[in-house]
């Protein structure tokens, strides 16, 4: 609601012109109402005013959400002050959507130390990235709507908006595995598993609850059971952020590509159970070993939005230095940000994943089919033979991949199931 | 609310009418019944054109909107330079026919804008007809009007207010009315005394022009109520202001055009009233037990007190049995309240009328016997004072 009264100035306008013809014209009355007019004025100013500085306003919301999400954000109004409240409006900014501001009224009587949780819905209308949520101010008009008060609060919250994913239903027919052999369900290193591994002594930090009392009662001093490690589905993401790699602008490049690709894939795993981890080298190196849960995938996708193509270093060489989060027996996925990159490394890091008993497979994201906007535009010609080649390459390492340009939309691809399955394209 | 606020409006335009008529015209009680029967038609149509007018054009009812108020400004501007230029009572009459008989056109038209400023506008030009009559007819116009209008302005605010945030507006009615009656009325009130105690009669009236039938050269003119030139003059200025009006008021209008608007519309969601925890208080205070359970601790901490005043204070870190150990007599009903007051503060179960009347007792007790016989100095404190030099040796 608009906070100028569509009846101040006229009213007051039209005193104003009462008064001058009260002075005018001699006529008392006329100059009484003028001034009694104003004195409305003076009084409703007072009243919105009044009572303020007793009344506080928190917020409560999620820290981050997908593109798109319906958000419910609490307000929570307190009143502090000694007297009722009524009409209060909390005003809150929520930059991830697209309105300035949201409003939520209290109609009220909200009685001295009392709280009302109120709520408003917010459409998360932005892309990913980074916004804030706030400032918060609360405010109140006059009875006559004349005036309005308000006093603001800094509270400033930051806010993610992760891309939206999709469940890639073609990872999980490739090998990544959804449920566990029988025959390495666990493996004898020390572990949550029910399986009874052996006893040892009671070291700090243990649970007091694995103490083993016999054995601690046998030895005369406290020993604790240990049971076997469960094994667990692990997918990796080795994310391209070469600098080379930057193309296209907007929603139509590379980085956004990478980062929609990147957040599905993660959140497919997330969704299957799996221990998921994400190694990239951008202008710093991330490195997010594999683990399990929600605070997990926030962690995750939190690197993946704040990511630069800034890197220098080449992804098959990233992959090298950090195989170990790829054990035996995890998905690891390689996603290239350009087709312009040495064939025989790629296919020299996949045949160490394979020989390390991990599953990769790879999506390439063919940045010379972007516009260029840190160099002058590669020839057709040439781009098309890189894509070619790499193709060629893919297929002969027999690895389930794709490759995606300007053309395709991340979004219809990702949830075909035959995303990953490359093929020559005609002509070629 | 709306019902209440058209009521009010209605009544704002009835008291305008009413009070202009009176103040010059020779009205007679059927003729103000007539004209109240009139504004309420008129306001009836006006409220069922408000359907009608909202499938026109946003742009188009706004267009006609500024339109009709422009035309209607400056026939009030006219008037009322007329009315306080010559305030001749011939004048003064037929002026309030005219504008009441447009109240009536302009109570039909009354929802063809977001708000019915016309109403308002041309009530407050009756009223400064009437105004200009003075004594207590003008103190009532003028307080009444005052007080109508605020109620009306204070109606509408809330209205729109909790439209905007979807929100019922029915049982907020009478507290909106309420608090806007809080604000005005005493103002309004004011207004009338002093206008009653500063004007109390009504200005005399002019004397009847008499003809003169007397010798008159050939081209002398006769004299006239309003001299016809002033009067051209008068009408070109109001209409150049008028059109000033309109262009300056399109100005504004088209200057604001550009500023941000929600676009979401919020959606609030009402939640449950709770009460903030004590401990959340910036004053720490102590909590608060109903029922048979507070008389209980009522009487307890009555205990203490009296404990306290006997110079036998409970340690802050001293639970109710160790105190009652402490204290040790009168050691059966001390025992007593204790084991009542720690079964009411600290259990589960409801407690029955003789668990109050053993604690009630038992404190009374305790309190008779202390101010009997105040207690022996706590063994601990002189412990303490007495080690503190031994110690510091």
């Amino acid at each position: 609601m608009d906070e100028t009264s569509p009846w101040r100035g006229f009213l007051t306008a039209t005193a104003a012109i009462a008064g001058l013809l009260g002075f005018g014209s001699g006529a008392v009355a006329l100059v009484a109402f003028a001034a009694g007019w104003a004195l409305i004025l003076g009084l409703a100013r007072l009243a919105a005013h009044r009572g303020l500085s007793g009344l506080e306003v928190h917020r409560r919301l999620p820290p981050s959400a997908f593109e798109g999400d319906l958000l419910t954000v609490d307000v929570v109004l307190e009143n502090h002050a000694g007297e009722v409240a009524r009409f209060v409006l909390a005003e809150d900014q929520f930059g991830a959507g697209l309105a300035d501001r949201q409003s939520v009224l209290e109609p009220g009587p909200l009685p001295p130390l009392h709280r009302r949780m109120l709520s408003y819905r917010a459409f998360v209308a932005r892309q990913w990235g980074l916004y804030t949520v706030g400032p918060l101010s609360i405010g109140r008009f006059d009875p006559l709507g004349l005036f309005f008060a308000s006093r603001r609060l800094e509270q400033l919250s930051p806010f993610e908006v992760y891309p939206r994913a999709a469940k890639i239903d073609a990872v999980a027919l490739l090998g990544g595995r959804s449920t566990l052999a029988a025959h390495d369900a666990t493996t004898a290193a020390a572990g949550q598993s029910l399986i009874f591994r052996g006893v040892r002594d009671f070291a700090a930090g243990d649970d007091v609850r694995r103490i083993h009392w016999p054995a601690t009662a046998r030895r005369g001093s406290p020993m604790v059971r240990e049971n076997e490690r469960d094994l667990q589905p692990v997918f990796t993401l080795f994310l391209d952020l070469e600098r080379r790699g930057r193309a296209g602008l907007g929603r139509k490049s590379t980085l956004e590509y990478l980062v929609r690709v990147g957040a599905s894939l993660l959140w497919t795993a997330h969704r299957r159970g799996d221990a998921f981890g994400l190694v990239a080298e951008g202008d710093r190196p991330i490195v997010v070993p594999p683990a399990q849960g929600e605070g997990h995938l926030a962690a995750v996708l939190h690197q993946l939005v704040i990511a630069k193509q800034a890197g220098t270093r080449p992804l098959v060489e990233v992959v090298e230095r950090n195989r170990d989060f790829a054990p035996p027996g995890a998905a690891a996925a390689l996603l290239f940000s350009t087709t312009e990159v040495d064939l025989d490394a790629v296919a020299s890091t996949i045949g160490a994943l394979r020989a390390s008993a991990s599953y990769p497979f790879v999506v390439v994201m063919d940045a010379l089919a972007f516009p260029p906007v840190d160099r002058p535009p590669t020839p057709v010609e040439v781009a098309r033979e890189r894509r070619a080649a790499f193709v060629d390459r893919l297929l002969t390492l027999d690895v389930p991949a794709a490759i995606l340009g300007p053309a395709d939309t991340p979004e219809d691809l990702l949830v075909r199931p035959d995303f990953l399955t490359l093929a020559r394209e005609p002509g070629a | 609310m709306r019902a209440l606020g058209a009521s009010v409006l209605y009544l704002l335009a009835l008291n305008a009418v009413a009070s202009a008529l009176l103040a010059w015209g020779e009205t007679s009680p059927a003729g103000l019944a007539g004209w109240a029967v009139a504004l309420a038609v008129a306001l009836g149509i006006g409220e069922r054109l408000g359907e009608p007018f909202a499938v026109i054009n946003a742009r188009h009812r706004d267009r006609m909107a500024v339109f009709l108020g422009i035309i209607q400004l400056s026939m009030l501007v006219l008037a009322l330079v007329l009315a306080s230029a010559s305030p001749t009572p011939g004048l003064l009459r037929f002026l309030a026919g005219v504008l009441s008989g447009y109240q009536l056109v302009v109570l039909a038209l009354a929802r063809l804008a977001p708000q019915p400023r016309g109403v308002v506008g041309q009530s407050l030009a009756l009223v400064a007809l009437a105004c200009l009559q003075g004594g207590p007819l003008a103190a009532w116009a003028a307080g009444s009007t005052l007080a109508l209008v605020g109620l009306y302005v204070g109606l509408d605010h809330h209205a729109r207010l909790l439209a905007s945030h979807r929100l019922d507006d029915s049982p907020h009615a009478l507290r909106a009315l309420f608090l806007s009656a809080v604000l005005v009325l005493p103002v309004a009130l004011a207004v009338g005394l002093a206008v009653h105690v500063a004007s109390p009669e009504p200005r005399p009236a002019p004397p009847t022009e008499v003809p003169d039938d007397g010798y008159r050269r050939l081209e002398e003119k006769p004299h006239r109520e309003l001299d016809s030139r002033a009067l051209r003059s008068i009408a070109v200025t109001g209409l150049a202001g008028a059109v000033a009006v309109y262009f300056v008021g399109r100005w504004i209008v088209r200057s604001k055009r550009g500023e941000k608007k929600s676009i979401e519309t919020p959606e609030p969601l009402l939640g449950a009233l709770e009460r903030i925890r004590p401990e959340e208080r910036r004053s720490r205070a102590r909590p608060e037990y109903p029922g048979r359970r507070g008389r209980i601790v009522r009487a307890y901490l009555a205990l203490l007190r009296g404990a306290a005043r006997a110079g036998f204070p409970r340690g802050p870190d001293e639970t109710p049995a160790e105190f009652a150990s402490a204290l040790d007599e009168p050691r059966v009903p001390l025992t007593e309240a204790t084991d009542v007051f720690v079964r009411a503060r600290y259990g589960p179960f409801e407690l029955t009328d003789s668990d109050v009347a053993q604690a009630e007792h038992g404190v009374a007790a305790v309190l008779e016997r202390l101010e009997r016989r105040p207690p022996r100095r706590r063994q601990d404190v002189a412990r303490d004072a007495e080690d503190a030099p031994a110690r510091d040796a």
